[in-house]
C-alpha cells in the first residue's frame, strides 16, 4: 500500500480533480491508517476545507476525523466549533479571512472543520514551522481545483484524488487523469539547467547549444505574438516561468523545427493549455520538460458523482489501472471490504 | 529615526505610537535618565547574556490588550483567550526572574505566576493549553467514558452526540470558573502589559543611543544649544557613499533668528535636523548631537513648504502664507513654540516677498519666539539675530568641481553675520550642476542688465 510512502515525506498534498473527486474521503481514509504508525502527523488545508456542507453543490461532505496526538491548524472560527478535545500550541499572528490560525494537539479524537492559509508562500512557511512540534508528516488537504499546493515547491509528494464528479464517462474520467498524471510524470531538465534556471521566477529565457541562458525580454507569453522573430534567435530550448497558455503551445507547434524545441517549465502546476493543445505538441515533436517533479504516491478513486450516479468501482479502477500503469485505490469500498 | 528603533514585539510598536508628547522637565528628565540606566546596563558586559535572553523573549510577546481588556469585564475567555494569556503571562515570569537576578530596576514587572498556576494545573510550564482534565474529576470521568464508547462500533451516533453536549457544557462552567479566578490579577495583568511594553522600547532606545551617537540633552531653561548636532539620515546617506556629514554647532534663543545662505549649503537640513532633536527630546529620546541644552516648548511648527497644495486648490504661495498666519495665531495665543520657516515667501516676487520677511522676523522678535528662518533675500532689516553658513571655502575651488564632489568644497558651519547682503551663488551653482550654457550664459547678460538698470 501507498501507506508506507507517505511515511517517507515532509509534506504530502491530498489534490482532487474536481470538486467531490473523493479528495476528503481519500484523506480521512490516510489518517485512519497512519494513525498508529507511531510518527507523529499534522493537518492543515489551504483556504477554507472541510465544511459540514458543500459550499457549491450544498452536498453532505465528510468530516475530517483527527485521531489523538495529531497536529492540526485551522482558523478560529472552525477551532471554535471542533468536535473534540484539543490542546493549543500557537496562535499565528497572521489573519486569515476566518480568524487567525491555531495549532492544536488532538487530546482525543474527533472531527474538525480545517482550514489554513490561504496562499502558497504560507502554507510553506507553515509546513517548515511543524518541525518545531516534532512533526514528522504534514498533510495538507487541497482545496477546489487548486492543484497549485501539490507543486513540488510547496509539498513534496502528492496524492491525486479523481472520481465521478471530474466526469461520468469512463474514458473520458480516465483520459482526464491521464492528462494530469502525464503532467506529474514529465521529466526533468538536466540538473546543470535546473540549477541555471531554478532562481528565474518569471519571463521567457532560452538556453543556447552551450547551455548559456539567455533572457528575450518577452514579459510575458500573450507578448509573444509581438516578438515572433525573437523567440528562436539563440536555440530551440525555451524556458517559460509562469504559466503555459494553450497560445504557447500553439505556436511552438506551428514551428518548423517543432522536432528540435524542448519547453521547459516550473513544475507541472503552471500547465493551463488544455489537454488536446498538450498532446498535439508532443505528437508534433516537440520536448517539455519540468525543473521540479512531483512524488505521486497513488491514485485515489470515487466511483460516485455528487448527482448520485455511481460507476462500477472495479471497472473503473482497471481501466484507470491500464491506462496510468500504477496502483490505483478505491478506498471506500477497501474500507467496507473490511468491515465486512 | 523611530523606525529604525529595534522593538521586538507588535506589542511595544503598537503602544510607541501611542508615546506622549511630554511637557514637563520633570517628565523629560525621567524618561532621559531611564534612558541612560539603560544604556549604561547595555554598555555592561556582564549583562549581554540576560539582555540577549530577554530580547528573545521580548520577541514572541503578543500583543493581547484585546484579551486583558476582558478579564477587567469579567467577561467569559475561550481556550484561545486563556491561551494567549498563559503564554503571556510565562513569557512575564521568565523575564522577570531574568531581571531580577540581574538587578535591572529601571524597569519592574509584575508577579504573573498565580495567573500561570491557574491555567497550568499540571505543572508543565509550557505556553500550552486546553481545559485539562486536572480541572474536574467529572470532565476526567466523561473524556474517558467518551473515548470508551468511541471505540465501540456499536454505540449510537444520538449518545455521542448528547454526551458532547454534555462535555462542552462542562468545558464552558470551567472556563467561566478560570475566568473569575483570573479577574482579580487583572491590575498585574494590564500593568505587565504596559510594561513589558516599556522595556522593550527602552532598550531599543538605549541601542539606538549607542548606534547613533546620540547624546544625552540637558533640559535649558533659556538657550536651547547644540554642539555638532548633526541629521542621522544624510549622514547615512553620505556615509554610504563614502563621505562625511559635517556637524555644526547652533543657538537658538527667544526671538527671530535669520539664516542666510548659498543654495546646497545645507540650511533646509539645519531646520529639518532642529525639527527632529526638537521633538525627540520632547518625547524623552536622546537627541543627534555632540551635546545639547534643550529648551521645552509646547510645538514644533514646520514649515518647510513641501506640503501637496495643487490637490486642495491653492497655489504653493497660498498654501505657505495659511501656514504662516496659523504659526502667526499661535504665537499670538502665547504658545510656546520652536517655529522653522524654510524660505519663507519664496515663491513670490522678491519686493514683497523681502516685506514679508521682515514683517514676519519683526513680528518674532516682537514675541520673543524662538524662531530660525531662511531666506535668499537681501537687504532685510529687520531686528533679529543673523546667521550665514560659510558656504564656498575660497581656497578649495582650483579643483574640478562636479556635483559629487561639490559638499567637499562647502563649509557647512553657521557664523554670525552683520551684513545684509547674500552670498550670490545661483549661477556658478547652477554651472557645476551641469544645466545647460547657452541657458546660463543668456541668464548672464539679462543679470548685467538688471545691474546696469539699478545702477542709473
Amino acid at each position: 500500500m501507498f501507506i508506507e510512502e507517505i511515511l517517507k515525506y515532509n509534506s504530502i498534498a491530498i489534490v482532487g480533480l474536481a470538486k467531490n473527486a473523493g479528495k476528503t474521503e481519500c484523506l480521512n481514509y490516510i489518517l485512519r491508517k497512519v494513525k498508529n504508525t507511531g510518527k507523529r502527523f499534522a493537518l492543515t488545508s489551504i483556504g477554507i476545507d472541510g465544511e459540514n456542507r458543500d459550499q457549491v453543490c450544498q452536498t453532505p461532505k465528510p468530516e475530517i476525523e483527527i485521531f489523538e496526538d495529531m497536529i492540526f491548524i485551522t482558523s478560529e472560527m472552525h477551532y471554535r466549533s471542533k468536535r473534540l478535545v484539543a490542546e493549543i500550541m500557537d496562535v499565528s499572528t497572521q489573519q486569515t479571512s476566518l480568524g487567525r490560525l491555531v495549532t492544536a494537539r488532538a487530546v482525543s479524537s474527533g472531527k474538525a472543520l480545517l482550514s489554513g492559509p490561504a496562499d502558497t508562500g504560507s502554507l510553506k512557511a507553515l509546513i517548515q514551522g511543524m518541525k518545531r512540534f516534532d512533526v514528522d508528516t504534514t498533510i495538507v488537504d487541497g482545496a477546489l481545483s487548486r492543484l497549485s499546493l501539490s507543486s513540488p515547491a510547496v509539498t513534496e509528494a502528492m496524492v491525486l484524488a479523481t472520481g465521478a464528479a471530474v466526469s461520468c464517462n469512463i474514458p473520458q474520467l480516465v483520459r482526464k487523469t491521464k492528462y494530469v498524471y502525464d503532467l506529474i510524470c514529465l521529466e526533468t531538465a538536466e540538473p546543470e539547467m535546473i540549477r541555471q534556471l531554478i532562481d528565474i521566477e518569471q519571463g521567457i529565457w532560452s538556453i543556447d547549444e552551450n547551455g548559456k541562458v539567455h533572457d528575450l525580454n518577452i514579459p510575458s507569453v500573450f507578448m509573444l505574438e509581438n516578438n515572433k522573430d525573437e523567440v528562436f534567435k539563440y536555440g530551440n530550448t525555451l524556458y517559460v516561468a509562469g504559466a503555459i497558455s494553450d497560445k504557447l503551445l500553439q505556436f511552438l507547434r506551428q514551428q518548423k523545427q517543432i522536432k528540435e524545441i524542448t519547453l521547459i517549465i516550473r513544475d507541472f502546476t503552471k500547465m493551463f493549455a488544455s489537454m488536446e493543445t498538450y498532446y498535439a505538441f508532443l505528437k508534433k515533436g516537440g520536448t517539455m520538460k519540468v525543473l521540479q517533479k512531483s512524488k505521486l504516491l497513488a491514485v485515489c478513486i470515487n466511483p460516485q458523482s455528487p448527482e448520485g450516479y455511481c460507476l462500477d468501482s472495479d471497472e473503473l479502477r482497471i481501466a484507470m489501472q491500464e491506462s496510468l500503469g500504477i496502483p490505483v485505490y478505491d478506498v471506500k469500498r477497501i474500507e467496507n471490504q473490511l468491515i465486512q | 529615526m523611530i523606525d529604525k528603533l529595534e522593538i521586538q514585539s507588535g506589542l511595544a510598536k503598537r503602544v510607541l505610537n501611542t508615546l506622549p508628547y511630554l511637557r514637563t522637565a520633570e517628565a523629560i528628565a525621567q524618561e532621559l535618565d531611564k534612558t541612560e540606566v539603560m544604556r549604561n546596563i547595555l554598555q555592561t558586559s556582564e549583562l549581554t547574556d540576560t539582555i540577549t535572553k530577554i530580547k528573545v523573549k521580548l520577541m514572541q510577546v503578543k500583543d493581547i490588550r484585546g484579551t486583558a481588556n476582558r478579564v477587567t469585564e469579567l467577561q467569559i475567555l475561550d481556550d484561545i483567550e486563556l491561551f494567549e494569556l498563559k503564554a503571556f503571562s510565562l513569557l512575564v515570569v521568565e523575564m522577570r526572574e531574568l531581571l531580577l537576578s540581574a538587578n535591572i530596576t529601571v524597569v519592574t514587572l509584575p508577579d504573573l505566576e498565580p495567573v500561570v498556576n491557574i491555567l497550568d494545573p499540571e505543572k508543565m510550564r509550557i505556553p500550552h493549553f486546553y481545559v485539562y482534565d486536572a480541572y474536574s474529576p467529572e470532565l476526567a470521568a466523561l473524556r474517558t467514558k467518551m473515548k470508551t464508547l468511541q471505540m465501540d462500533e456499536k454505540t449510537e451516533e444520538r449518545v455521542l452526540d448528547q454526551l458532547q453536549f454534555e462535555h462542552t457544557e462542562l468545558e464552558d462552567r470551567i472556563r467561566e470558573k478560570l475566568s473569575e479566578q483570573i479577574h482579580p490579577y487583572k491590575k498585574e495583568i494590564n500593568e505587565a502589559l504596559v510594561n513589558t511594553a516599556t522595556l522593550d522600547i527602552l532598550l531599543a532606545k538605549a541601542q539606538q543611543t549607542i548606534d547613533m551617537q546620540l547624546c544625552k540633552p540637558e533640559i535649558s531653561t533659556s538657550t536651547t544649544r547644540y554642539i555638532k548636532i548633526f541629521n542621522p539620515q544624510v549622514k547615512e546617506v553620505l556615509w554610504q557613499e563614502g563621505k562625511k556629514f559635517q556637524a555644526i554647532d547652533i543657538d537658538i534663543k527667544q526671538g527671530a533668528c535669520l539664516i542666510t545662505g548659498a543654495n546646497m549649503a545645507g540650511k533646509s537640513v539645519i531646520l529639518k535636523t532642529v525639527a527632529l532633536a526638537q521633538t525627540l527630546f520632547q518625547f524623552g529620546f536622546y537627541v543627534p548631537a555632540e551635546q545639547a541644552e534643550i529648551a521645552l516648548v509646547d510645538e514644533v511648527l514646520l514649515c518647510i513648504g513641501d506640503e501637496q497644495s495643487e490637490l486642495s486648490g491653492l497655489s504653493s504661495y497660498a498654501s505657505e502664507m495659511l501656514r504662516v498666519n496659523a504659526i502667526v495665531q499661535d504665537v499670538k495665543a502665547g504658545k510656546n513654540a520652536l517655529i522653522l520657516i524654510d524660505e519663507l515667501a519664496r515663491t513670490t516676487n522678491p519686493t514683497e516677498g523681502k516685506a514679508i520677511v521682515n514683517a514676519m522676523l519683526d513680528f518674532l522678535t516682537d514675541k520673543g519666539a524662538r524662531s530660525l528662518i531662511t531666506s535668499h533675500y537681501s537687504g532685510i532689516k529687520a531686528r533679529c539675530k543673523k546667521m550665514r553658513v560659510k558656504g564656498f571655502v575660497k581656497e578649495h575651488v582650483q579643483g574640478q568641481l562636479t556635483i559629487n564632489n561639490i559638499n567637499e568644497f562647502i563649509d557647512y558651519s553657521l557664523i554670525e553675520d552683520t551684513l545684509d547682503s547674500v552670498p550670490q551663488e545661483a549661477m556658478r551653482i547652477a554651472r557645476i550642476l551641469g544645466v545647460d550654457e547657452e541657458l546660463l550664459d543668456k541668464a548672464e547678460e539679462f543679470l548685467d542688465d538688471e545691474e546696469k538698470k539699478n545702477r542709473n
